[in-house]
């Protein structure tokens, strides 16, 4: 007997393309936060090089994409229609793609910003795991935030890009009409 | 007085009216009229017409404030709890007219003509519309300790 599948909520190009940007997120995140270009260039030093030089551009462009996808997909759960719903996620990721560069530069410019009652986990660390391990996970730490930072503020643009999307094409489409049920 | 960061914040609260206004409008001066004046038939045509505009009023209005908001947040340097709850605020507004719009709004304007289901779908459209339009409000409450106050990030527009 031919098993009842649920229709899937997310597309699976959706899902594939977060997952990327989850894993690009979290290498460059983690890189950064340890210091890996080092090891990198031990192995294979021009490719070390390259790698120090862009992985701050790839880790701000790939956490930006994520919260991009992830407000899209949220959207998309409060969107019932299916038709209306993948085709403003397609228009969204488009959008998003191209505006990824800028929205990633301002998050990461965001990000940098001091919060003004914030306290320092630095001082905390040091005392709990000694001075060499605390200075590192504080450095990591510090990159976690970073990251989810610039995510936390690209979130709300993926959602309203969508959000974009779903007000154009439901202009476009022709509304079902009660004309002749007045006109009688 | 007519800085770039000034010209900014006047379109932030510009799209503010506009977006709180089209629905306050709609909801406590058109709809109580449509509902007096118009048969049912008419009044359901009238009002798909009105949700299709007033989706793309809000929806872009809502746009326009993410952007203009992120900038102002460039202009101000700063980021602070109030500025994380009011963003967090920001996305539950969005995520409440995407359902407004993209599913009541789509329900209704698909229905093949009045009843009661299409009548719950519109008094649901307009709960959800009064509910954005409360959220709306204490944003608005929110931003003003933005600049002025305990929770200002800076004292004031320099
Ligand atoms: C529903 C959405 C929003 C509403 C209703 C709203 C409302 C307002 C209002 C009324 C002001 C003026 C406050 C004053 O002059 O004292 C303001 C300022 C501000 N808003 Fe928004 N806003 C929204 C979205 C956003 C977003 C998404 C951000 C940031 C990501 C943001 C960041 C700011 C900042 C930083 C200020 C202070 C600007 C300054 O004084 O230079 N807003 N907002």
């Amino acid at each position: 007997m031919p098993r009842n599948k649920k229709p899937r909520r997310t597309p699976r190009w959706m899902g594939r393309l977060t997952f990327v940007a989850l894993l690009l997120g979290a290498v460059f995140t983690l890189s950064y936060g340890t210091g890996a270009h080092i090891a990198v260039r031990y192995l294979n030093p021009p490719f070390g090089a390259w790698w120090n030089s862009n992985e701050f551009a790839i880790l701000e462009c790939a956490v930006a994409a994520l919260g991009m996808l992830i407000g899209i997909r949220i959207g998309a759960r409060l969107v019932n229609d299916a038709a209306l719903k993948s085709r403003s996620m397609v228009a969204a990721v488009i959008v998003s793609a191209l505006v990824l560069p800028i929205v990633g530069r301002i998050g990461a410019q965001i990000a940098r910003f001091k919060f003004t009652s914030g306290a320092s986990a630095n001082g905390m660390l040091i005392d709990r795991f000694g001075y060499d391990t605390g200075m590192f996970l504080d450095k990591l730490l510090a990159a976690g935030v970073y990251s989810i930072k610039i995510a936390m503020f690209a979130l709300p643009v993926g959602m309203i890009l969508f959000g974009l999307a779903i007000a154009i094409f439901m202009t476009s489409e022709p509304a079902r009409d009660t004309a002749a049920a007045t006109s009688k | 007085m007519l800085t770039l960061r000034f010209l900014v914040l006047f379109i932030h609260i510009v799209a503010v009216i506009v977006a709180l206004g089209g629905s306050l409008f709609s909801t406590f001066a058109l709809a109580p009229v449509l509902a007096a004046e118009l048969d049912a038939p008419a009044r359901l045509r009238v009002f798909r017409r009105i949700v299709r505009r007033l989706g793309v009023i809000v929806l872009t209005s809502l746009a326009v404030l993410a952007v203009t908001g992120i900038l102002n947040v460039l202009f101000l340097g700063g980021v602070s709890i109030l500025l994380a709850i009011k963003l967090i605020l920001v996305i539950v507004v969005i995520g409440l007219a995407l359902y407004q719009y993209g599913t009541i709004g789509v329900q209704i304007w698909r229905a093949p003509g009045p009843g009661p289901e299409v009548a719950e779908l519109q008094a649901r459209f307009r709960r959800v519309g009064l509910t954005v339009g409360s959220l709306v409000l204490l944003i608005v409450y929110l931003s003003i300790g933005l600049t002025r106050g305990s929770g200002a990030i800076v004292a004031s527009i320099r």
